[in-house]
């Protein structure tokens, strides 16, 4: 699954320690997320899209 | 009075901000090292080696101890210690750990039912114990890189 999280933290000007720190999580799971590494559950993904006021579809999306 | 209702009020907000796991691992920590304390100086005569028994107790009551004050003071700190990842990470390190001890104990009884090979228990279950503790550290980084 790619996504496009390291732009919207880039338009809301943050770092990954505040969006970490907005979503209770560690700073290494948003950078492993932004690499591609690892894969948020539903409701870490529902709290990152509530966060950036947009959909699931506008930070995540799944490619064959 | 005043100076004690607030050192107890206080200690009521430190211990409802930290997480009941800590404060039983904390607990549990310190009860394992008095044990381990109690072993070593008591020697009981039901216990074949006090000295390597209560060392074990000491050093896994300390670990535990540490472990629980760290994490107590990340947390203090606002510090998010675990979260989806992490315990993702620990799913597949301990499932990795578990599959190569079953294994390993298979193999090991079947080698002990068809040769009747006599060993000693006790250097067995140590060997077990440190390679179940090997594994986990090992899957544990390896998937940490990975994930």
């Amino acid at each position: 699954m790619k996504n496009t999280l390291k732009v919207w933290r880039a338009k809301k000007d943050i770092t990954q320690e505040h969006l970490a720190n907005e979503m209770e999580v560690t700073r290494q799971t948003i950078n492993a997320i932004e690499r591609g590494k690892y894969d948020p559950s539903i409701k870490l993904a529902f709290k990152m899209a509530r966060f950036f006021e947009c959909s699931i579809e506008d930070i995540f999306f799944y490619e064959e | 009075m005043k100076s004690y209702i607030y050192i107890m009020s206080s200690m009521v907000y430190m211990v409802a901000e930290v997480q009941t796991k800590d404060i039983g691992m904390l607990v549990v920590g310190s009860l394992i090292t008095l044990i381990g304390i109690g072993i070593h100086i008591l020697e009981p005569e039901l216990i074949i080696n006090p000295s390597g028994t209560g060392g074990a107790f000491v050093g896994a009551g300390i670990a535990l101890i540490i472990i629980s004050i760290r994490s107590i003071r990340l947390q203090k700190k606002g510090t998010v210690v675990e979260d989806e990842r992490i315990f993702h990470i620990a799913e597949k390190a301990s499932h990795m750990t578990l599959t190569i001890l079953i294994i390993l104990e298979g193999v090991l009884m079947a080698f002990l039912g068809v040769t009747a090979f006599d060993i000693q228990a006790y250097p067995i279950v140590s060997l077990l114990f440190a390679i179940t503790m090997l594994s986990y550290v090992g899957f544990y980084s390896w998937y940490k890189r990975q994930m």
